[in-house]
């Protein structure tokens, strides 16, 4: 268990007090952590409308128990859990749990927090903070050793009190299935110090700027792209004075990063430690929570693997090619299993099914023919004979009929039913309550309750879509469990002012930044087709040479062409 | 899991209870690793429950160890030594308590066996002793006494078996073994004091490769060591005389769960006739079947030969199983701390270590 040193790092809370008053206290600096347990993020509706985003079960259990267990192992011993969602559930879960025992842990309720930055400024109010702390997001999965980002945390701050921050990076190339569907960062950062200069994960624009000023500061310099955030930052005290002073900053990357990296007065200065060979991730987005469980059930997060019994009360064993069977669960022979399956305790699988990389919760009663696909099937859900799922998240006690499909990408809601022989299609997101707070959805909610109808055959389905939340109509099919593309970089096309711009001005070397080569060809074969046209129309219209020049040259601007071209 | 009630309390107070919690912990979390270390843990923990607990009958004793063993066991399925501590610790607990009975009223120390042979069961001679005796001081003496016996005798493996090496390794031997086993090192290190020219071949043992660590060990002890990849065993086998290897746990038919990779060491052995010995201490012996190679095994870290990082990771599926079952008629011989014995022999040692009822934990 580490336990940090004293070392003058702000105030120590006073772990033993000895009996005789005349006695010197003694003074332990006692590891304390904040768990952001809110994500203030919208991607799991309509599995979140009711419950909390970190109880949702990965791998049939709740997220925050990984979380928890982290930092358990990592010798934590106070921990600051801010919900600002459904609180009253997370309260109760953590009563529950087990960890209540090995660490103290609060449960702070942040009213009117919209944001991360919100809610750690509530904290701040409460001054409970004594000393540097881990911050970490409560669907956060890794199996690090605490004890060296710490170490490394405190060496740091020892030789400069400036370092306020560790943020721990892992490796991962870009379109890695772990990276979440909007995560495109780059990292730019001093190659001696691993002093990160920028942090860039701004989903709209294909530019990233360096000022170089820092490149004279910092001569080696390496820019990666290969470096996923964790969500595990080890912090000073000074964060959340920033945070309180720069009161308009919401989310942790885009802005308290940004800000302190941004800052050339403060001077404040965030490190890095990249991890290969450990694992740490965080749940963003339905992608990288299927991505995720793959890399549970596939061990990468050894030890926190399903079969130790590690992170909850279960009592799985592993099988070859990774399936995970509770007591007493037995799968018929005639069932068709590939590898990567997950079956909780009670469930009773009919015949002849298929079983492919599937994750099933406790008391699931599958029926025979069915066939199971990269699904998540949580606690209590019926699924009937020959029925298809395929890529999709079944809330808890979710009834399927006979011979229906449910299709890819889909998430349905907790006690959602779905008729015999329909079909639910890609990328649709049913629930059975939604309560609209807003008199002008109610039309939409009526449309919505009649497709979900229309889709299920039952009375009662709504059909969750983008429009309730104000949101564009592919926000949600990129936020869904397999995407199908890969990460698309905005087109040039979009920034073409700014371009045309830089060109104008350095008039060479156009060509090489533009990168546009599948449209080349053809704007050369344009741009030749009309100066083509302007010369014959100064021909025909007798023209002076000087007129035609001109005319020319404006043809050359609209298309920058090389000047050695013509 | 809740300890509300007295019943589950077993008569065993909050700080034992702590204490048996943040063990199971450490074994969960994989933070205590290797035979020995979980073993000595186990047993120190159990001695301290025998010496602290508050128990009416050697009965409570017995079902509280047992309790509380098994969640032990749990905690780390593949590591068998910390069932056989639990094992052994109930043999004790019943030997001695049948010792103090025949002892009542007389001074001498009396010798009480308590295997049941079918002589005995003949003559109906079996000794039995009361299970609601009294644990009084004298016997809770006798068993810690004991288990403090049990953990010297783990701490001093390496100079009890080491005597055995001058009777297997002879001059111009040439011995293979395969990656790094501390007991194997003390058993040829032994042979090497003893001026024999032997030559060892020593497989590297992807992926963990701690064949070289081995390889320099040896050579820095004067031995003639030659370092080859695990596909070459095969291939050298014709020219090695024997094979000694250390063992993860020896089961009770003679099989071992060896290191990964000893499977195709020992099958390359026995198509070329060549003796198959393994050096192991007794706290390894344990008294469980298996026939698969997936009942005992533990599936590691893929990480150890795929990187995470690259993007096909998600095509591919890694399987690192951490031992291997070799089954008992590929296995010549095996040196304990008590001597040799062929494997179709484990089953009579059990008999002195473990009794049948606690065979399921």
């Amino acid at each position: 268990m580490a336990k940090k040193k004293g070392g003058g790092k702000g105030k120590g809370s006073s772990k033993k007090k000895s009996g005789a008053s005349g006695e010197e206290l003694k003074q332990e600096n006692v590891l304390q952590a904040v768990l952001l347990a809110d994500s203030f993020k919208t991607c799991f509706r309509p599995l979140t409308l009711k419950k909390p985003k970190v109880l949702m079960p990965l791998v049939n259990v709740p997220m925050i128990n990984y979380t928890l267990e982290f930092l358990a192992s990592g010798g934590v011993k106070e921990v600051f859990v801010l919900c600002c969602a459904h609180v009253e559930q997370v309260r109760s879960h953590l009563k529950d749990c087990s960890y209540g025992r090995m660490m103290k842990i609060h449960v702070v309720y942040c009213e009117n927090s919209y944001s991360e930055g919100d809610a750690l400024r509530h904290l701040e109010q409460m001054q409970v903070l004594k000393s540097d702390f881990v911050l970490i997001g409560g669907d956060v999965i890794s199996n690090i050793e605490m004890k060296e980002v710490l170490d490394r945390h405190h060496a740091l701050r020892k030789r400069d009190k400036l370092n306020i921050m560790t943020m721990v990076l892992k490796c991962a190339e870009p379109n890695h299935r772990t990276r979440g569907a909007a995560d495109r960062a780059v990292v730019v950062y001093d190659k001696d110090t691993e002093q990160l200069l920028v942090f860039d994960n701004k989903a709209d624009s294909w530019k990233t700027e360096v000022d170089v000023t820092l490149i004279n500061e910092h001569p080696c310099v390496e820019f990666r792209h290969d470096l996923m955030d964790t969500h595990i930052y080890v912090c000073a005290l000074d964060i959340l004075d920033l945070l309180t002073e720069n009161f308009d900053w919401q989310d942790l990357q885009r802005d308290l990063v940004k800000g302190v990296l941004d800052d050339f007065v403060l001077g404040n200065k965030i490190h890095a430690h990249i991890i290969t060979g450990e694992y740490a991730a965080r749940v963003q987005d339905p992608k990288s929570y299927h991505a995720i469980s793959r890399d549970v059930i596939q061990r990468w997060t050894y030890p926190m693997v399903p079969e130790y019994n590690l992170v909850a009360a279960t009592s799985y064993t592993v099988f070859r090619h990774n399936i995970y069977k509770e007591d007493g669960v037995q799968i018929p022979q005639s069932c068709t299993q590939t590898c990567d399956i997950v079956v909780g305790k009670g469930t009773e699988i009919g015949e002849g099914c298929i079983l492919d990389k599937c994750i099933i919760g406790r008391n699931v009663k599958i029926g025979k023919g069915c066939e199971l696909r990269r699904c998540h099937i949580y606690d209590d859900c019926q699924i009937g004979p020959d029925a298809r799922v395929v890529s999709s998240v079944l809330g808890k006690g979710v009834r399927i009929g006979t011979r229906a499909s449910v299709g890819p990408n889909c998430l349905l809601g907790p006690g959602v039913k779905v008729n015999g022989n329909r079909a639910v299609d890609e990328f649709a997101r049913l629930c059975v309550e939604f309560d609209a707070d807003e008199d002008d959805q109610t039309d939409l909610k009526d449309r919505m309750y009649k497709r979900g109808k229309e889709i299920t055959g039952i009375e009662g389905v709504c059909v969750y879509t983008p429009e309730l939340e104000d949101l564009d109509k592919d926000a949600y099919e990129t936020f869904c469990l397999e995407p199908s593309g890969e990460l698309v970089w905005p087109r040039k096309d979009e920034d073409e002012d700014e371009d045309e711009d830089d060109d104008i001005l350095d008039g060479k070397n156009a060509h090489d930044e533009k990168g546009k080569g599948v449209g080349d060809p053809e704007q050369k074969k344009q741009f030749e087709k009309e100066l083509i046209e302007t010369l014959h129309r100064g021909m025909k219209g007798n023209l002076s040479v000087e007129s035609v020049v001109l005319e020319a040259g404006t043809v050359k601007l609209t298309y920058h062409s090389l000047v050695e071209e013509y | 899991a809740q300890m509300g009630d007295k019943d589950e309390k077993m008569g065993l107070s909050s700080p034992i209870w702590s204490k048996i919690e943040s063990l199971e912990l450490a074994l969960k979390r994989r933070k205590i690793v290797g035979s020995a270390e979980c073993a000595v843990e186990t047993l120190q923990l159990l001695r301290h429950i025998v010496s602290k607990g508050k128990f009416n009958s050697v009965d409570d004793v017995i079902q509280a160890i047992k309790k509380v063993g098994k969640r032990l066991a749990a905690a780390n399925r593949t590591q068998l030594t910390i069932g056989n501590s639990v094992r052994r610790v109930l043999h004790m607990i019943r030997q001695a308590s049948a010792e103090i009975e025949q002892q009542k009223g007389t001074n001498d120390v009396v010798d009480v066996d308590l295997t049941r042979t079918l002589v005995k069961v003949m003559e109906n001679s079996q000794e039995e002793f009361d299970l609601k005796m009294e644990v009084k001081k004298d016997l809770r003496q006798m068993i810690i006494d004991e288990i403090s016996e049990s953990v010297e005798d783990i701490q001093r493996v390496y100079a009890h078996i080491k005597v055995y090496s001058e009777n297997h390794i002879h001059a111009k031997d040439v011995i293979l073994t395969l990656g790094y086993s501390t007991t194997v090192l003390h058993f040829l290190s032994e042979a090497g004091k003893l001026e024999r020219e032997f030559e060892v071949f020593v497989a590297e043992s992807a992926p963990s490769y701690d064949g070289h660590k081995m390889a320099t060990e040896l050579a820095k002890r004067k031995i003639e060591t030659t370092l080859i990849t695990d596909s070459a065993a095969f291939a050298m086998m014709g020219v090695v005389n024997k094979v000694i290897i250390g063992t993860h746990a020896v089961l009770a038919n003679g099989g071992l769960i060896a290191r990964s990779g000893a499977h195709t060491v020992a099958a390359a052995a026995h198509h070329h006739k060549v003796p198959f010995i393994c050096v192991s201490g007794m706290y390894k012996l344990c008294p469980l079947f298996g026939f698969d190679q997936d009942t005992f095994n533990d599936f590691k870290y893929p990480g150890e030969i795929l990187k995470f990082q690259e993007k096909f990771v998600e095509k591919v599926n890694v399987q690192n199983p951490g031992h291997d079952y070799i089954p008992p008629q590929q296995v010549s011989l095996l040196i304990t701390n008590e001597g040799g014995n062929s494997p179709s022999y484990i089953y009579r040692l059990l008999a002195e270590y473990y009794d049948v009822e606690d065979y399921d934990l």
